[in-house]
């Protein structure tokens, strides 16, 4: 899967990375992506948040962007969703 | 600490342990610091301190008898957990009757402001003076009465650019005669009979979504959401500390009570501009409020909505010409609650936060733009702000001069 990326930064916490995607991602998915990283998933009707061991990716089920908060350790979450299927 | 909140929702309130606590970012409580404690012929970073230990005392009070913890040693870890629940950072150190010496790692406001103009300014003064109050505040209900520890701010990581700050306690010579905070305050009986303004957006149902979102500090203290750096502040520590602050600057001269009140408009305005426009550019917007949005118009009540969700009462959209005008009702707004229980009924609209809160919802919609997702910062603020054509507010109604709610218009000049 092809990504957009804007690193941007933020108050007292480093830099947070917007992720766009061609497509929304299934709870089902987002759920794999917290399992596989020994991570937790929370839904919040339509908002997903992703508690991983080095910070928390905001994620939904209707838009297709993320927010990864993960100081920096992104590579391993990005890495990962190159390589969902389109 | 979560387990603890009580949502008010007819009022749309929150309370913890019998004080209201509200959402606000690191940009408002920074910007509304400074302007108390810039003026140099009023004792500012006084009133920031001394609010704050009054405020958090009788909160911390609540806590304690709430959770029935009585040995100190429990108290002061409740303490610290508490600090770290609201978003302020972490509290690491020992107390003792005679004093403490503690550790502040990661304060909401020295981290806030190095993130905001650390590349730029150098300061040379301490910045945590709602932990100086909270320390205070925290020896008070450990071991006396409000008023008889005073504290200061030896290290300050906003001043040494190292990775904590530093807040020594003690005794008071003589204590001082302070004054808990009123808690809840003056609510309204029962919610005013409003109608709002036709929309697709359902502010209800975004209420009990935010609301049952575990806001709460992470493991260094800290907030982050809506891509903004929030904290869970008691109401009143902000209630007291503009209210004083014009009653400071009365005191020395009464011309100057209607600048200050610009400026608590202005910190009102801020605000608006940087919360709600990182929370319109935030996932969690554009997960749970952007499918309601039909219109432009919509963006606005979305706002509301969302402010009725963050502790500050219940604000309603009441009417919206696209581009022009709106008036918006706060019922049971948490400075007129405050206001109420604290002075007698006002000679005028005393509502500064909401004044200015009002017309920087419309400003940050069809000024800012925020729907192409600008980037927020100073040079967008002024660049806007500055070229005049932008929409200013009034408060036409006011609870606190004896109306049954507050209202408000912004209007495009």
């Amino acid at each position: 899967m092809e990504i957009n990326l804007l690193r941007r930064r933020e108050c007292g916490a480093g830099w947070a990375v917007d992720v766009s995607l061609p497509r929304v991602l299934t709870l089902a998915e987002l759920e794999q992506l917290a399992a596989s990283h020994h991570g937790t998933c929370r839904v919040f009707h339509t908002l997903v948040w992703i508690d991983l061991p080095w910070g928390r990716v905001v994620a939904s089920t209707v838009t297709t962007r993320l927010t990864l908060r993960l100081h920096q350790h992104h590579d391993r979450i990005l890495d990962y969703l190159h390589h969902l299927p389109l | 600490m979560l387990e603890h909140l009580v949502v008010d929702r007819p009022r749309k309130l929150v309370g913890l342990f019998g004080e209201p606590v509200i959402f606000h970012c690191h940009h408002y409580n920074l910007f509304l610091q400074q302007t108390i404690e810039d003026p140099n012929w009023i004792d500012g970073v006084g009133i920031l301190r001394t609010s704050a230990q009054e405020v958090f005392f009788s909160l911390l009070q609540g806590a304690f008898n709430q959770l029935e913890v009585v040995r100190e040693q429990e108290r002061w870890q409740v303490a610290r957990q508490l600090f770290q629940f609201l978003g302020f950072g972490q509290l690491e150190g020992e107390v003792t009757p005679q004093g403490a010496e503690v550790r502040l790692q990661h304060s909401h406001y020295a981290e806030g402001w190095l993130g905001k103009y650390g590349e730029t300014v150098h300061r040379q003064a301490p910045i945590d003076h709602l932990a100086v109050g909270y320390v205070a505040a925290t020896l008070d209900a450990l071991y006396g009465s409000l008023g008889d520890y005073v504290a200061e701010e030896t290290v300050c990581q906003a001043v040494t650019r190292g990775d904590h700050c530093l807040i020594q306690a003690q005794r008071a010579a003589i204590p001082r005669k302070l004054t808990p905070s009123p808690g809840m305050g003056c609510v309204i009986d029962q919610p005013a009979p409003l109608t709002r303004a036709k929309t697709s957006v359902d502010y209800e149902a975004l209420n009990e979504t935010l609301w049952g979102l575990p806001l709460l500090g992470d493991d260094q203290g800290q907030i982050r959401a809506f891509n903004v750096l929030l904290t869970r502040m008691p109401a009143n520590y902000y209630n007291r500390i503009q209210y004083r602050f014009l009653d400071a600057l009365r005191q020395v001269n009464p011309d100057l009570e209607g600048v200050g009140c610009d400026l608590l408009r202005e910190s009102g305005h801020v605000c608006v501009f940087y919360t709600f426009g990182n929370i319109m550019e935030s996932v969690e917007w554009e997960s749970l409020v952007q499918p309601m949005i039909q219109t432009d118009t919509d963006w606005i009540h979305g706002g509301y909505a969302v402010a009725s969700s963050l502790g500050w009462g219940r604000w309603e959209l009441l009417e919206i010409e696209s581009g022009r005008f709106c008036r918006v009702a706060i019922d049971g707004n948490y400075e007129t609650n405050y206001f109420l229980s604290t002075y007698p009924r006002s000679a005028a609209g005393a509502c500064f936060f909401a004044q200015g809160a009002v017309p920087a919802m419309m400003n940050i919609v069809y000024q800012g733009q925020i729907t192409q997702k600008p980037t927020l910062n100073e040079t967008l603020y002024n660049t806007l702000f500055r070229r005049g054509n932008y929409f200013r507010g009034q408060e036409v109604r006011a609870r606190e001069q004896g109306d049954p709610w507050c209202e408000f218009t912004a209007t495009a000049t």
